[in-house]
């Protein structure tokens, strides 16, 4: 119950973010679709969001794949039978960029046909399901923006097919009197 | 088939563990699949009130009556509900980094151990990653239901707009 609590008077950005950049993308975004009226601006809300959650999602998998690289270079360490306390000292002398330790890893990477590269792929590897539920997640995330897109045309096109029909109207009743249209409505009637 | 010996054994086990017993049990034990609360229709407190019709107003004044109260009303609402699976996505996000500190790969026979955990489901638990995405995609489908509910009603505001003399309409 507590954390449910916590999660309902949490805020909406991350201790990470910062309110103020999220109101610029906004404004950003605005200023590019151009909003006519609320209901658009609800939709530029819908898609703001939506890529705000898929930036969010692109960082969480970037900050998963750095941590696992300590993990995956242990792991390749200890393939290449290297002793367990020496492996793990080198690890933490590569994370902390120590050169020595970086040329001694490479080294020994190249003798083994390998390359740094290959820490991040044994990376990647070790975060597999996560990565796949963030790809998921940011997937829908993506359809999500692209439907408040398309929810902004449609609305636009309905306004402005309303406004066509209305001017057709009055150009109508200028020329023809309100006769005709009343016809047209009593001829669709018949059918 | 189920003998007479275990018929007699499950009849003591459930006398000794039938649920709380307390008001105090009772009502948190009421509480066990509690989430998030989007399952159930929004409650219309006079704040959700006020604000539903504050955006009403809103939309109503910047279309230019071109939407009926009571579209917009609608409107509001399911817009109202959109925002409410926007809060709890974030609060599910801002928990993710207490996840990622639990989940976080150690070097040496922690990782091991971490990996032995995943394996055997634990890592499912709530306030991991592999727990709050799996949270997060749960989301996914008010996210769908609440912008669907919200575009059906903004179709039904403007339908008339889309046809404002009925010549197209059945």
């Amino acid at each position: 119950m507590e954390r449910v609590k916590k999660k309902k008077n949490s805020s909406a950005s991350l201790l990470t973010e910062s309110a103020d950049r999220l109101e610029t993308k906004r404004d950003k975004l605005r200023a590019v679709l151009d909003p006519k009226n609320r209901l658009e601006e609800l939709y530029c809300d819908q898609s703001l969001h939506a890529s705000h959650a898929i930036e969010r999602l692109q960082r969480c998998a970037l900050a998963m794949i750095n941590m696992a690289i300590p993990d995956a270079l242990f792991g390749i360490l200890e393939r290449l039978a290297m002793e367990r306390d020496r492996a793990v000292a080198l690890v933490e002398q590569w994370i902390s960029g120590d050169p020595t330790a970086r040329s001694e890893v490479s080294t020994m990477l190249r003798n083994h046909g390998l390359d740094e590269s290959a820490i991040e792929a044994e990376a990647f590897l070790k975060c597999l399901p996560t990565l796949s539920a963030l790809t998921q997640l940011q997937a829908s995330q993506i359809a999500i923006r692209d439907k408040g897109l398309s929810g902004l045309v449609f609305s636009r096109e309905v306004l402005m097919r309303s406004v066509h029909s209305r001017e057709a109207n009055l150009a109508l009743r200028q020329t023809s009197g309100p006769q005709q249209i009343s016809d047209q409505r009593d001829r669709k009637h018949d059918h | 088939m189920t003998t007479e010996r275990q018929i007699a054994a499950n009849r003591a086990n459930a006398k000794r563990s039938s649920g709380p017993k307390s008001r105090a049990g009772k009502a948190r034990a009421s509480q066990n699949a509690y989430r998030h609360g989007l399952a159930a229709c929004m409650t219309m407190d006079a704040d959700r009130i006020s604000a539903m019709d504050a955006l009403a107003r809103e939309i109503q004044a910047s279309m230019r009556g071109q939407i009926d109260r009571a579209g917009a009303l609608a409107i509001a609402q399911a817009e109202l509900e959109v925002v409410r699976v926007r809060a709890v996505a974030s609060a599910l996000f801002a928990e993710m980094p207490n996840g990622f500190a639990k989940d976080r790969p150690a070097t040496g026979s922690q990782g091991s151990e971490k990996q032995a955990a995943r394996r055997q489901g634990t890592a499912e638990k709530p306030g991991s990653t592999a727990g709050d995405l799996a949270g997060l995609k749960g989301l996914d489908r008010y996210f769908r239901r609440v912008h669907a509910k919200r575009d059906r009603a903004v179709r039904l505001a403007l339908e008339h707009l889309s046809d404002p003399f009925g010549i197209n309409s059945q």
